[in-house]
């Protein structure tokens, strides 16, 4: 689960979680809106190796941005926000694995299996909540990115490469880059404005409908 | 940053936490009004982490469940009696101003349970190196009676008068014998005297 921490050189990144951190607790409900738009990915990939029933998985990362939600009040920002919330979603999964266990109606199949031999292995894939459909649609969506990414001209690949797999600031890419912070800060826009126009119509045919 | 940034250049920046306050307004005040910024915020990072890791991502993606899960969560959020604090915080201006402060636990607290247990353990312990210290402190009565000098006599010896235990002068009026008298001191009076004259017939034999 360590690799869903946050990288050390997002700093950048935290300062303005921080910001949307203040703002919500100022009561702009908008802002917390784009803290979880950001982090639910991440927290549900989380809680889906704690549990296994996609639909659990949900109500629990629902359950960790209510929760998280109820006590920013009280988010003093000595850790970052991620590292926080990293720690509602355990507890929240935790609890709600408690929940299971003392409620015999519930299916086993919401628990994730510790063995990690090959027969469970296959048993998993097998049981897997996840509909074709859904793996189908993240592969292309994955295939388009990586498509996207090799179609973009070589300043812009590097940039959005140090930027978001390398976990690079602005500073360090510009470094890198032998460039000023303000072409660093245009290139990875224009990477990734390039990348999303080929994605927005998959997502859109996905729901018809956005937001 | 400059202030001339259209509002996905300032939330490109702002995911990577180059984006000033006022632009962070700019931004919010744009999501508020166009879910074409919504839509930029949550492709930006999606891109961000299939680029970082592309497995893992299925369920949330597939099908619309990013914005089902924001949909769900913000119909949840309307509901709540909110609970936000607002700070003393110059400059930031409350949107809502039905504002309910929460002080219940936060989310991430231990257990109650766990906190009661610690504090019961902690007043015993106190309780306990408390009354140790009481009774080091307090004035020690039984060594005391103990080193308490016994009654004394003074006795007539033939070395002169003597100071005795009361109680070892007991101990050998008790167990004086009254045997016959010798010429060592009383408190032998259990030796006997020895004789070495002979009986009288044995004396008669010997002179025929």
């Amino acid at each position: 689960m360590s690799d869903d921490l946050p990288a050390p050189a997002s700093e950048n990144a935290a300062d303005s979680d921080a910001l949307l951190v203040q703002r919500t607790v100022a009561g702009d409900q908008k802002a917390f809106e784009l803290l979880v738009i950001k982090y639910q990915r991440r927290i549900q990939r989380l809680i889906g190796r704690m549990v296994r029933d996609v639909d659990l998985v949900e109500d629990i990362a629902q359950e960790t941005f209510i929760r998280a939600y109820r006590a920013l009040g009280q988010f003093r920002g000595e850790a970052q926000f991620y590292t926080w919330l990293y720690r509602i979603a355990v507890n929240t999964a935790k609890k709600a694995l408690m929940d299971l266990k003392r409620n015999p109606t519930v299916s086993e199949n919401a628990y994730k299996s510790d063995d990690d031999d090959e027969t469970s292995r296959i048993e998993n894939e097998l049981t897997s909540p996840e509909t074709p459909e859904a793996v189908l649609a993240s592969k292309e969506i994955a295939n388009i990115i990586n498509e996207a990414m090799q179609d973009l001209p070589e300043e812009l690949r590097e940039a959005i490469t140090l930027r978001e797999i390398e976990g690079l600031s602005y500073e360090e890419i510009s470094e890198a880059m032998n460039c000023p912070i303000g072409t660093v800060r245009s290139r990875i826009f224009r990477a990734r404005e390039a990348i999303s126009a080929k994605v927005r119509p998959l997502l859109e045919n996905q729901t018809g409908k956005r937001w | 940053m400059k202030s001339d940034m259209t509002t996905p250049e300032i939330l490109s920046a702002l995911a990577d936490g180059q984006a000033s306050a006022q632009d962070l307004t700019a931004a919010l005040e744009a999501c508020g009004q166009d879910h074409a910024a919504l839509d930029c915020w949550n492709t930006y990072h999606l891109i961000g982490d299939f680029l970082r890791s592309p497995a893992d991502l299925r369920a949330c993606t597939a099908e619309g469940g990013e914005i089902r899960f924001v949909s769900r969560l913000g119909e949840r959020l309307a509901q709540e009696a909110v609970v936000m604090a607002v700070p003393a915080n110059a400059g930031l201006s409350p949107a809502s101003a039905d504002i309910v402060h929460h002080h219940g636990p936060a989310s991430n607290d231990g257990s109650f349970r766990w906190k009661l247990l610690a504090g019961v353990a902690s007043l015993a312990a106190v309780f306990a190196i408390a009354w140790n210290a009481l009774g080091l402190m307090a004035p020690a009565s039984g060594p005391e009676l103990a080193q308490a000098s016994p009654p004394q006599i003074v006795v007539t010896s033939p070395q002169g008068p003597v100071v005795r235990d009361a109680r070892l002068e007991e101990l050998l009026a008790a167990h004086r014998q009254f045997g016959a008298a010798s010429a060592l001191q009383d408190s032998s009076g259990f030796l006997r005297n020895a004789t070495f004259e002979a009986p009288a017939n044995a004396q008669a034999g010997s002179g025929r």
